[in-house]
């Protein structure tokens, strides 16, 4: 009887574990996978778990009844399978339809806090019940319950060990994430059959193990395994969750041209890369500036772009389609997610071209640290959970490494988001940009948008836009020309030399850039009332 | 008006920074040798190009008579306003500058840019009321779960219970 108290404890601490990992995989699409979802799923289970503990305790004080604890396991197997397919319900009630991502911290703050409470709490609390019911089981005398809830701690945490790694490597890339739920629901409720068994409770073994049956069924059913879409704007083409994200492609009409974009995670309106429905322009969108400055290189000779940050391969496309029939073009596109690149292919008209090597698997960063180049033009476009730069891909140490890469007459542009060009985060990044190039950086806005495009050159100052010869240029990016023309649309970084430049050991970008979403979405809520 | 040619060449000095990418050395010098209505709203422009909105906003505040500025000098507080994310008050210049544009075209590039910002003003209403609604909801959660460690704990220390060696 032991081992089976043994067993029990395992599976529940498993199934801690597993409604943990899969609570923040299920929030993603409306929350994000942010630390603050991260602190509020992770602070929420403890505290479950805590409050679970002394009531469990307060009520083996009372009873000590295998029955009970199968009937706990039966419970929590039921909210574990209910919070399978809660978290839309509750995530569409907490974000308001037309949300927009600059006035959605506190949303996302908050919301991730009262979705994962409502969703993942309760069985939680259930489950942390479950260990100190098992002691008072499981010990037939006062003199061993040290050894014997020692040995049961023990295998909970062994279960919760055993269910962190099946999470992440067995059942979420097989089963999906509510697939897993539902798993994990079977599994408690088979927990439960054998204690039920053992106090000769036959109606109660059948229920259990009917629904162990369901769960493990349910889990395994395809449109359980399927992503579920999350709060991205726009009419839903497809959607999937890939290791690293969630992935949707939308078709939007709000846009300067009609277009398929990917948005990822709690993009809502904000998009990662733009498929437009004619052509590969984009209306004027910061995607036709790299274009603009590579064709701002010259129309003849040979050219070598390394994308960093291709996404569904907005950039590329139009690298092919405006700069390459002039010249001859080889583009190296660094994606870190190969399912970005597979819905780039299938949705987002990616070609198979071979110009065009792609690299995934591998963060930029380190492969700006071993690649040998030289290129003539780096596109920077490395932006991580919808909104964030990653501090490794815009330090100095990171943008000396993008020098190193540069043929002589090289350059390099990144693309910052930021609430104007006084934006703390878009002053840090172009600190950062000019101590790895000293002879000048040049930041230009993006007409109608919260986007700079950052340039600068290894050896000389780049031009300003308004120095750009762009009579050839097709229709379009002419006019996006004379519209980054305008005096002082764009101007050279001035440089700051008593000020901080971010480092690879600094984590104020990211602080930095929680500050802003959250002062930004103050200001917009407080500027109506 | 006789021009002046020494203020004449501190524009030109003004517009070469500006048009050679040296904005900030422009807001500069801007700051502190303008001295004309003219300079200050240049100055204004120049501020909200470089992203220094609220800036933009307290010169064309502070220049003399600014209770009467023309349309142009309305829009670019009213832009610089919905820029730095004040829209109601962007909305009550950008309302003014229609009223003061002379010309058709620009009454219509007014009238689109302030139905864009009512749409913006009224979604950030229904933002605001939900935003409430989880305020609420936040606080009652975060009351039950203090409630639920508060209770816990009172059980658990409310004194000695009597108990036998027989577990």
């Amino acid at each position: 009887v032991f081992l089976l108290y043994w067993i029990t404890a395992f599976l529940s601490g498993a199934g801690v574990l597993v409604v943990e990992l899969a609570a923040t995989k299920s929030l993603d699409p409306w929350f994000g996978q942010s630390t603050f979802v991260w602190t509020n799923v992770i602070g929420l289970i403890l505290l479950g778990l805590a409050i679970g503990n002394v009531a469990g305790g307060l009520l083996a004080d009372r009873t000590r009844s295998p029955r009970l604890l199968g009937t706990l396991l039966v419970a929590a197997a039921l909210l574990v399978g209910g919070a399978a397919w809660l978290p839309p319900v509750v995530a569409r009630l907490l974000l308001p339809a037309d949300l927009p991502l600059e006035a959605a911290f506190p949303f996302l703050l908050k919301g991730s806090f009262v979705a994962a409470f409502v969703c993942f709490f309760p069985p939680v609390v259930l489950l942390g019940a479950v260990p100190p019911f098992l002691v008072r089981c499981a010990a037939r005398d006062l003199n061993e319950v040290g050894a014997r809830s020692g040995v049961l701690y023990g295998a909970s945490t062994i279960g919760s060990i055993a269910g962190t790694f099946a999470t992440t490597y067995l059942l979420i890339p097989g089963l999906g994430t509510r697939g897993t739920l539902y798993g994990a629901a079977g599994m408690l409720a088979a927990a439960a059959v054998p204690l039920f068994l053992v106090e000769g409770r036959r109606a109660a073994v059948a229920v259990a193990a009917m629904g162990a049956l369901v769960g493990f069924g349910v889990s395994a059913l395809p449109d359980v395994r399927a992503a579920v879409p999350g709060a991205a704007i726009g009419r839903l083409v497809t959607c999937r969750d890939s290791r690293y994200q969630h992935l949707e492609v939308r078709e939007r009409d709000d846009l300067p041209v009609a277009a398929r974009v990917l948005a990822l995670d709690e993009g809502l309106d904000s998009y990662q890369s733009v498929a437009p429905a004619q052509g590969t322009l984009t209306g004027g969108l910061y995607y036709d500036v790299f274009t603009m400055l590579a064709l701002a290189r010259g129309s003849t000779g040979p050219m070598r772009v390394l994308v960093l940050g291709m996404g569904g391969g907005t950039h590329v496309r139009q690298l092919l389609d405006v700069v390459g029939p002039g010249r001859e073009l080889a583009i190296v596109g660094v994606e870190i997610d190969p399912e970005v690149v597979a819905i780039g292919r299938e949705q987002l008209g990616l070609p198979e071209d071979p110009r065009l090597t792609v690299v995934t698997d591998i963060d930029a960063r380190p492969f700006v640290e071993h690649c040998r180049g030289p290129f003539d033009f780096v596109i920077v476009d490395c932006y991580a959970r919808q909104s964030f730069l990653p501090s490794h891909l815009v330090s100095r140490e990171f943008f000396a490494a993008v020098r190193r890469l540069l043929a002589p007459t090289g350059e390099v542009a990144l693309n910052v988001y930021g609430y104007g060009g006084r934006d703390p985060v878009v002053e840090t990044v172009v600190r950062a940009v000019h101590s790895a190039f000293e002879e000048g950086v040049v930041v230009a806005a993006v007409p109608g948008s919260a986007n700079f495009v950052v340039y600068a050159a290894r050896e000389a100052r780049p031009e300003l836009p308004a120095a750009w010869k762009s009579e050839r240029w097709p229709a379009q990016l002419q006019a996006l020309a004379r519209s980054m023309s305008a005096p002082g649309a764009a101007w050279i970084a001035a440089p700051d030399p008593g000020a901080h430049v971010l480092s690879d050991d600094d984590g104020e970008l990211e602080l930095l850039q929680w500050q802003r979403l959250a002062d930004h979405a103050r200001t917009l809520r407080e500027s109506v009332r | 008006m006789q021009s002046d040619p020494t203020h004449a060449a501190f524009e030109q000095t003004i517009r070469e920074s500006v048009r050679e990418g040296r904005l900030d050395e422009a807001i500069a010098q801007l700051t502190r040798s303008g001295s004309t209505p003219e300079d200050a709203t240049m100055l204004a422009y120049l501020c909200k190009q470089r992203g220094d909105y609220e800036r933009a906003v307290r010169v064309l505040e502070s220049v003399p008579g600014s209770d009467g500025l023309d349309a142009a000098t309305l829009r670019l507080r009213g832009n610089a306003l919905w820029l730095a994310g004040r829209m109601k008050k962007a909305l009550t210049d950008l309302d003014a500058a229609e009223r003061a544009a002379t010309n058709a075209t620009e009454q219509q590039s007014l009238h689109a840019d302030i139905a864009v910002l009512r749409d913006k003003v009224e979604q950030m209403g229904r933002v605001d009321r939900s935003l409430a609604r989880l305020d609420g909801a936040t606080v009652v959660i975060a009351g039950i779960l203090l409630a639920a460690v508060v209770e816990a704990h009172r059980r658990l220390f409310s004194g000695p219970r009597s108990r036998s060696a027989d577990v």
